[in-house]
């Protein structure tokens, strides 16, 4: 028996230490001595009892095996399979509204563009396409923008072509359309109904705090509107995700507020009711890891969560907050993939069909991976191939390092100037996320003593 | 523009090349100059006419100077297999044989005799339905193998109606195969698995006075005459009929005669018949006494080609251009859809490792779920022919891809390392067999 390599160890306190295994996800206290037996590999300091539950864990792997081998199958299985065919469609990278976070980062995307009914044929074209190429039993649908419901008519055109075509394949279909909410008139949303699964929406706090942020280009601020349209959603049995924005001076009322708000529009309880808690970041955050100011900023937001999720579950919110482990707005989602998007089968197409591995960078040319051709073929540049095919597991920086399971290498997309000059800080980051997350579930264990 | 990294080029005696692309399957006929344009680093796409330069790129022979070509195999040959699209099982339904094959037997103490009981057969059935639900696979297929599967045909037959009916039901397209020694394909037998199997592969050691020395009964009586009796039987039920050729330094010039006598029964002109030629091998300790009979990995290139020859001579083809791995896989496990079952419900991920419990990747509960899924799954899925320094720089990584992850764990002690003993030169070989075969008398007319 040897020690993994993907242990973790965090000191908690003077004596006791947490180690947490980035691979198996599985985490235990230990006081020095057992520590130092781990970490040391001296394993014949350990009793058989001990010695059982930890190779169980995966604290302790076997001599012959190479764990990285273990990673790089599970990365590999988790990135080339299409059961499922994904595709984010940017209808428009217009907006009606003027958020200063939007237009803030170093990306300057133009903003004016929009697809016309021709492009969109063939998108979706390309959508079926591709589904059949990959051999896929289910397809996911994104409306994204911009503010996609400026271009409704596109929106109701692509789903309600997606989604009868694949009802008559017997394949499963989810969609999402993702929306400021000022746009979602009860018209709209009836005729768009039928073909979409699921809406998401964002506030940025109270109301006073929210319309500082999102406001319409003249100013107004669109709380009570996009109040208006989760109510009008949240009437019919729909999914409903509500992302609530941290912002530098949102405090612990503040977010009860915005509960009380929704509460009074009848989301608390209701099923489908998804509701998460999201530091504001620029929309590049994830191409600069390597900043020491944005290292600063995130793990204070970190630490902010357990309070918020607690105060939500106090106001009777516990059902629709997804946090454990492995759950999608936890602090540890134990995914085998840096992003969601850098997969095969997922595809992120902006307004001039061209493709992309990112939804951030979309609608800049120079990082589209490819582009749809007018019979609804991919067309790829060598970038795409480049893109999918990069693994930590072949990155020296990353390949041996015990948090690998964990950050999986990073966004491989990000620009080379961003490469981290200075080190890689994810691990403090990923250290402090263990550290909450174990904080906030077991309380009194790892701070009782 | 540049030469594809994957470009072979085979010299031919009038001073023109074949160029073969191992990667896209593409071969062109080309003079000198092309082939120098070709093979070059820097394509002066002046020299070239446009057509041609889009022909040329159409066809993988070059590619833009930003392509890796390296990256581009690597997600066609990751996406394959991780591919969810075509799930495989084989199951070893008996360790029990009828035969006594000295190849198989010699040198191992005790015959293995488990055949899978009632309820192994229904965990199987449900552990594959559970495994097709969970990928959402669109293709299923079984190979039924032994030991002799026909000693436990009634397991067997219950495996295939459980999962064509249910494929059927499920939309998911279902193929079937039995792999069989043929002495026990009688005319009932074949009416039972009429309609449930596709295809059957059959072993052949020789002509029937050698074929009947080797491929013996207990009583030691040979099985020449019933192997060749079941194959009109198969074939009227329109079962395919694939002959394995097993090819020993004993009957390498004895196979001419075989061939002779199965084109004499008509066999060649029946599309429903292929035959194939493989290398005895000395796969495991217990065939150390048969060893003189192999053939020397070494050896492969010359002798095999002439196998090829003989057979095309009376109507068999043998040998085909070479494929893409990430197209027609070199393993039938690469596939991480792909698995195979014992008798005992373990779970292998290697034909040749069937049976040794310290490579078993999972077993099979009495649920039918697949559990104690073990690290050797990961290390032979995790292998990666990129990560080989000799596979990363050689012009047939596309169709090889590594070659054989067994061959290589038993000179290497690891899967990851690389086993050319069926690739490289054989591969040549096999482009220069399909052009003879096919372009004999047009060579001098394709510039």
């Amino acid at each position: 028996m040897k020690s993994s390599i993907y242990n973790i160890c965090i000191q908690t306190d003077g004596c006791n230490s947490i180690i947490f295994n980035a691979l198996k996800g599985t985490s235990i206290l230990v006081d020095s001595e057992m520590k130092t037996a781990i970490e040391s590999n001296s394993l014949e300091m350990i009793c058989p009892e001990d010695l059982f539950t930890l190779v169980d864990s995966g604290f302790l792997v076997e001599d012959d095996l190479d764990e990285r081998n273990v990673y790089a199958f599970e990365h590999n299985q988790n990135k080339y399979s299409t059961d499922i065919s994904s595709f984010l469609v940017l209808p428009t990278l217009s907006c009606n509204l003027s958020c200063p976070y939007c237009y803030e980062d170093s990306l300057n995307i133009s903003r004016s563009r929009s697809m016309d009914r021709n492009i969109a044929e063939n998108v979706t074209n390309f959508i079926k396409n591709q589904v059949m190429e990959n051999h896929s039993r289910s397809v996911v649908l994104g409306l994204y923008g911009g503010e996609p419901l400026l271009e409704s008519d596109l929106c109701i055109q692509i789903a309600e072509s997606i989604s009868k075509w694949t009802m008559s394949r017997g394949l499963n279909y989810f969609s999402a359309l993702t929306t400021n909410g000022t746009m979602l008139s009860q018209e709209t949303f009836d005729k768009l109904r039928p073909f979409i699964s699921s809406v998401h929406f964002t506030l940025d706090g109270p109301e006073e705090e929210h319309n500082k942020m999102r406001f319409y280009k003249g100013g107004r601020g669109t709380y009570s509107d996009l109040m208006k349209a989760i109510s009008l959603a949240g009437e019919s049995n729909i999914h409903l995700t509500v992302r609530i924005h941290i912002g530098d001076r949102t405090g612990q009322g503040d977010f009860a507020k915005v509960l009380g708000d929704l509460e009074a529009i009848g989301l608390r309880g209701r099923p489908r009711t998804y509701l998460y808690f999201m530091p504001i970041e620029p929309k590049d955050e994830c191409f600069n890891t390597s900043s020491k100011k944005s290292l600063r900023r995130k793990l204070k937001n970190i630490e902010l969560l357990p309070c918020i999720w607690n105060m939500a579950r106090e106001l009777g919110w516990g059902e629709s907050l997804h946090v454990d482990a492995g759950q999608e707005h936890s602090l540890l989602p134990f995914s085998r993939l840096p992003c969601g998007f850098l997969k095969n089968g997922c595809y992120v197409i902006d307004p001039s069909a061209r493709l992309y591995s990112c939804p951030s960078v979309a609608g800049i040319e120079r990082y589209s991976v490819g582009s749809i051709s007018q019979d609804g073929t991919a067309i790829w540049l060598p970038s795409y191939y480049d893109a999918i095919t990069a693994s930590p597991t072949d990155a020296t920086a990353c390949k041996d390092c015990s948090h690998l399971p964990l950050c999986n290498g990073g966004c491989p997309v990000r620009p080379s100037s961003a490469q981290e000059p200075d080190g890689c800080h994810l691990k403090e980051f990923y250290n402090k996320k263990i550290l909450t997350h174990l904080a906030h579930k077991y309380p009194t264990l790892i701070w009782g003593t | 523009m540049k030469g594809s990294l994957f470009n072979v080029f085979i010299a031919l005696c009038d001073g023109k090349y074949a160029i073969f692309n191992t990667m896209t399957g593409a071969l062109v006929f080309a003079d000198e100059d092309l082939k120098g344009i070709l093979g070059s680093k820097d394509v002066r796409i002046d020299e070239l006419d446009s057509e041609m330069v889009n022909r040329l790129e159409k066809m993988g022979l070059i590619v833009e100077n930003g392509v890796d070509e390296r990256r581009l195999f690597k997600y066609n040959y990751l996406q394959n297999r991780y591919s969810n699209r075509d799930a495989h099982f084989s199951i070893l339904l008996t360790y029990k044989c009828n035969l006594s094959c000295p190849y198989c037997y010699e040198g191992r103490t005790t015959k293995p005799e488990k055949s899978m009981d009632d309820e192994m057969v229904e965990r199987v059935i449900k552990a594959i339905i559970g495994k097709v639900k969970e990928t959402g696979s669109r293709n299923l297929s079984l190979a039924l193998y032994g030991g002799e599967p026909l000693l436990c045909l009634n397991g067997g037959m219950k495996i295939l109606r459980s999962l064509s009916s249910w494929c059927n039901s499920e939309n998911v397209n279902f193929k079937s195969a039995l792999i069989s020694n043929g002495t026990l394909l009688t005319r009932a037998t074949v009416n039972t698995i009429s309609g449930h199997v596709d295809a059957v592969q059959l072993t052949l050691d020789g002509p029937r006075w050698y074929h009947d020395r080797l491929r013996v009964f207990c009583n030691g009586r040979g099985t020449y005459d019933r192997i060749l009796e079941s194959i009109p039987l198969l074939r009227e039920a329109g079962i395919s009929v694939i002959l394995r050729v097993q090819v020993s330094m004993e009957n390498i010039v004895l196979l001419a005669e075989l061939f002779d006598d199965l084109k004499k029964k008509g066999f060649s002109e029946d599309k429903g018949i292929r035959l194939y030629a493989f290398p005895l091998m000395e796969l495991n300790p217990a065939c150390c006494s048969y060893s003189s009979l192999c053939i020397d990995e070494d050896s492969y290139e010359d002798i095999l080609p002439t196998i090829w020859a003989e057979g095309l001579k009376k109507g068999f083809v043998m040998a085909f251009k070479p494929t893409p791995s990430f197209i027609q896989p070199y393993c039938s496990f690469a596939s991480d859809s792909s698995y195979l079952i014992d008798a005992f419900g373990d779970v292998y991920k290697c034909v040749s490792l069937v049976g040794q419990q310290d490579h078993k990747v999972a077993r099979i509960d009495s649920m039918g779920r697949f559990i104690d899924v073990s690290f050797e799954l990961c290390e032979f899925m995790a292998r990666d022919p990129l990560k080989l320094e000799s596979c990363f720089n050689c012009v047939y990584l596309p169709t090889c891809s590594g070659g054989c992850a067994y061959r290589s764990l038993l000179s290497n002690r690891t899967y990851f390392g690389k086993d050319c003993a069926l690739h490289r030169t054989l591969e040549y070989k096999k482009i220069l067999f399909y052009i003879r075969s096919k372009y004999s008398d047009r060579l001098k007319v394709i510039e």
